[in-house]
């Protein structure tokens, strides 16, 4: 065959010649010849029946291993000069000059280049040596469990190429694929195909020791480690010059080119460990550095509203483990603070009308009340569409947030009064301006603002309060908005937090219907008629907040007595058994009263009623001192200074005060004025209605908030021990907390005093063998 | 099942659209075999590789394929079993059989090798 070249291998001479040996040496020439044609790329000249034939012949006498060894020897031999003429001479220039004289990198470019030519050639080859070689691989290499002919020649290329003792290819290798990727990441174009086809090859090289690609043993880590260090002083670099929505749209475009690069040369394997080290690198190590950024940071984000911003972040963030924890965190603080600074302007407003409370303008106590809930909706609104656009509506981001809200609505301590108040307010104004769709949504609102209350039973005292002066003033918009508003909390609270509130609305309208069969009486009895019309609200004591005991004397004039004896005459003939109160301080009474100028129809509460009834029977210019006035109407101190205060001091004056000012103190002098004019006819002389209370009155409601826990808290602890018949102390004060947590926050020292004054009264004892132990008696 | 291979045997015979031509046994005893590059290919491996692109010999547009170490009528069985899977071993004597076997085991076509171990 061959007459051009001598067979180069080592093949060794036959130690016995004989026909068998002769076969297998002139069989092994042939293939030798053959796989150095093959590297030659002159394959076409080879006939393929003829090269499979010599080596089915040479493995069916039993000559496989010796086939298989001579051709590791032929491909090693071959590959070994491919490392000296081909693959050592494009090394590129080593050192610093290399990163000087090819900043772009193209010595190395030119590196993968002749490399990716020598794997490809490689892997030609081999599949042609596997194709002629094919009955060994399937007979001979089995039976031997030696690597197929085409992995053995992978396995050759990585120790003589990839791997070579002899010259350093790895290192340049490895030095020039991370150079590449670092080019790139400074935005230098690169042949991508280049490093892709380096990439691909170490990946099909397989490491004999950990039957894993040599990709993953030689590269991946020192990728790794290379693009830790890159991204370590990327991260600082731009920490430091980059506000923050600067800095994560930086951020975002890494993390974008990392999994691209992946994507494009790269092993999907390697995915999760970049991203990784990026998001460490980039996101975890200065997550309190953006987030606290001054004016770029989450806060200046939130209080701008940049939505954007906030979502890229929440998107970043979102990424590592401490990262929305640490936003969250951030949030609720920022929460507290803004519902802090709200609560100030509040206190700090009421502090200061304090001061003039007493002058008699005490309706700024309703619109700070108003202001400060209407300060803290637009709050939750703002962080509800944060929540909505830049945080898609995180549940426990909401829940953070509930949280922070809770603390600072509750950290003011007339939150339950604000909020009721400002139901009040819009329960009220409707009339002026809104529609019932914007009360209604308003409300609403409120609602959720209501959840956050921690007493909810203060707010509830407080709201029936607001509720009786609303109904029985008839100041509310309509029955509908109220009713609305009590189906909401009964939503929110369930049915024992309404009932009385309802049974409120039932009083109204049985009162409406008593007074229609009191008329009707009226006309068809033979009594003599009052001489006015008296309109009564029977309100059952129990439900509306009224203090019975306390129930406030006055003198009524006695045509007044006189009609309020025939109604009680009558109702008690209709109901038996029942007692009837008469709660003065909360009526109104039209009267018609004579100026000089002209006669005017006159609104009054009941007690300016009274006072008023008195100058009727004084001359023109005759005054009555203020003691006078209380000792005639027997008024109490506070109401009586209250409702002079609104017939001489207010809008209209009615009275002429001597001395003169906005306060009444005793010794004043009080005179009708008879001089008194204005435009309407009908005035409605308004008393102060619904206000912040005053110090002392809080007091009181507190005292009587807590009158009630006491018995929330006892009924509480008989309905559990009744059931339970027997509990250790601890579970049976959580299981308390879990029953009236709806309603406030009972603190565990109040609950063991009622467990005392309970054992004391013989509900419970301690149980004989272990104190901490509860038995119910029955 | 059956009709398809009575259909494939018609193939061989009829050597409609035949692209491939091999040239078996050796000298006198040479044998020409008209075949479909098709079928031998989706049947063997064998012919899947000698008939790729990177070792086929051509000639006007057909293979040219030489086998001179197996005997044409060992050949001829060997190709119909290729064509429609079936063979039959009852003409054949011992060594005739054992020959025939050496010449699959070449070829590697496993289905017909555990056939004739079988038989």
């Amino acid at each position: 065959m061959s007459s051009r070249k001598q067979p180069k291998g080592k093949i060794r001479p036959p130690k016995k010649p004989n026909s068998a040996d002769a076969q297998f040496n002139d069989n092994w020439d042939r293939l030798a010849q053959a796989i150095r044609e093959i590297h030659k790329k002159n394959a076409s000249i080879l006939s393929f029946e003829e090269l499979y034939r010599n080596a089915y012949n040479m493995v069916l006498h039993k000559n496989g291993d010796k086939l298989y060894n001579g051709v590791r020897e032929v491909i090693t031999q071959h590959l070994e000069e491919v490392a000296v003429s081909q693959v050592v001479p494009a090394f590129p220039l080593s050192g610093a000059s290399s990163s000087q004289t090819n900043p772009n990198g193209a010595g190395g470019a030119n590196f993968l280049k002749v490399l990716k030519t020598v794997w490809e050639d490689h892997t030609t080859c081999m599949l042609m040596i596997r194709d002629i070689l094919m009955y060994m691989d399937r007979v001979y290499a089995k039976t031997a469990n030696v690597p197929l002919v085409y992995d053995l020649g992978l396995d050759l290329f990585r120790d003589t190429i990839v791997r070579s003792q002899n010259y350093p290819i790895q290192n340049h290798l490895l030095e020039v694929l991370l150079q590449q990727i670092k080019l790139e990441r400074e935005n230098e174009i690169i042949d991508r195909t280049n490093v892709k086809a380096s990439i691909d090859m170490l990946l099909e090289l397989t490491d004999a020791s950990t039957k894993d690609t040599v990709y993953a043993t030689d590269f991946e880590n020192k990728f790794l480690e290379t693009s830790s260090e890159y991204y370590r002083v990327e991260g600082q670099m731009l920490v430091g010059e980059y506000d923050a929505p600067e800095y994560m749209k930086k951020v975002d475009k890494r993390l974008n080119e990392e999994e691209q690069r992946v994507r494009h040369y790269l092993s999907q394997t390697t995915e999760p460990k970049i991203r990784n080290i990026v998001e460490e690198e980039l996101i975890s190590k200065h997550l309190k550095t953006v987030i606290e950024m001054e004016n770029s940071g989450l806060i200046p984000m939130l209080r701008n509203e940049k939505m954007d911003d906030l979502g890229r972040m929440y998107k970043l963030f979102g990424r590592v483990v401490k990262g929305h924890d640490e936003m969250k965190s951030a949030i609720s603080d920022y929460i507290r603070e803004l519902g802090k600074a709200i609560n100030e302007t509040v206190t700090s407003n009421t502090t200061a009308e304090g001061g003039n409370a007493a002058s008699g303008d005490k309706q700024t106590g309703a619109t700070v009340a108003v202001r400060w809930v209407q300060e803290v909706l637009d709050l939750k609104d703002k962080f509800d569409k944060v929540q909505n656009l830049a945080l898609s509506n995180d549940k426990a981001f909401q829940t953070s947030f509930n949280e922070a809200f809770e603390y600072f609505i509750n950290k003011n301590s007339k939150s339950p009064e604000f909020i009721s108040l400002f139901i009040d307010d819009n329960l009220k104004k409707g009339l002026k301006g809104k529609t019932e769709e914007e009360v209604d949504s308003v409300l609403d609102k409120t609602i959720t603002l209501f959840r956050f209350i921690g007493e909810k039973d203060v707010f509830e005292r407080y709201y029936k309060q607001h509720l009786a002066k609303r109904l029985l003033l008839g100041r509310s918009v309509s029955d509908d908005a109220e009713r609305g508003m009590i189906g909401k909390l009964k939503v929110e609270c369930g049915y024992q937090f309404t009932t009385k509130l309802e049974g409120m609305f039932n009083d109204m309208r049985i009162s409406s219907d008593t007074m229609t069969d009191f008329k009707e009486y009226l006309d068809k009895s033979v009594l003599e008629k009052p001489k006015l019309d008296l309109s009564v609200t029977v309100l059952t004591s129990t439900f509306w907040p009224m203090n019975l005991s306390a129930s406030p004397r006055c003198n009524l004039p006695p045509e007044l007595t006189k009609a309020c004896g025939t109604f009680q005459n009558f109702y008690l003939g209709r109901h038996s058994g029942r007692r009837l109160t008469w709660q003065s301080n909360m009526g109104t009474a039209d009267i018609r009263g004579s100026f000089k100028a002209r006669k005017h129809e006159l609104n009054v509460s009941t007690y300016q009623m009274v006072i008023l009834l008195m100058f009727n029977d004084k001359q023109d210019g005759e005054s009555l001192s203020y003691e006078q006035i209380k000792g005639e109407s027997d008024i109490p101190e506070a109401d009586l200074k209250r409702n002079l205060q609104s017939l001489a001091c207010a809008k209209y004056k009615i009275l002429v005060k001597e001395p003169k000012g906005k306060e009444i103190n005793p010794g004043d002098q009080f005179n009708f004025n008879n001089d008194f004019t204005a435009p309407l006819q009908r005035i409605k002389i308004q008393t102060v209605a619904s206000k912040v209370e005053s110090e002392g009155e809080r007091k009181e409601t507190r005292e009587k908030v807590e009158e009630a826990r006491k018995h929330q808290t006892e009924a509480a602890i008989v309905r559990i021990m009744k059931d339970r018949k027997t509990m250790e102390h601890n579970l049976l004060i959580a299981e308390v907390v879990k029953q009236l947590q709806s309603r406030f926050m009972p603190n565990p020292a109040l609950i063991k005093k009622r467990i005392e004054a309970l054992i004391e009264r013989e509900y419970l004892e301690r149980a004989t063998g272990d104190r901490r132990v509860y038995n119910y008696l029955a | 099942l059956q009709e398809v291979a009575n259909d494939f045997e018609k193939l061989l015979v009829n050597d409609e659209d035949c692209n491939v031509i091999i040239y078996v046994g050796e000298n006198e005893n040479m044998k020409e075999i008209h075949a479909h590059s098709c079928i031998l290919r989706i049947r063997s491996q064998y012919f899947h590789t000698a008939l790729s692109k990177k070792w086929s010999e051509k000639k006007d547009g057909k293979f040219i394929f030489r086998k001179p170490n197996i005997l044409p009528h060992l050949f001829d069985m060997i190709i119909r079993f290729i064509y429609c899977g079936r063979i039959d071993l009852e003409q054949l004597q011992g060594p005739e059989i054992l020959k025939l076997l050496v010449a699959v085991d070449e070829l590697r076509i496993q289905t017909l090798i555990d056939h004739i171990q079988e038989y």
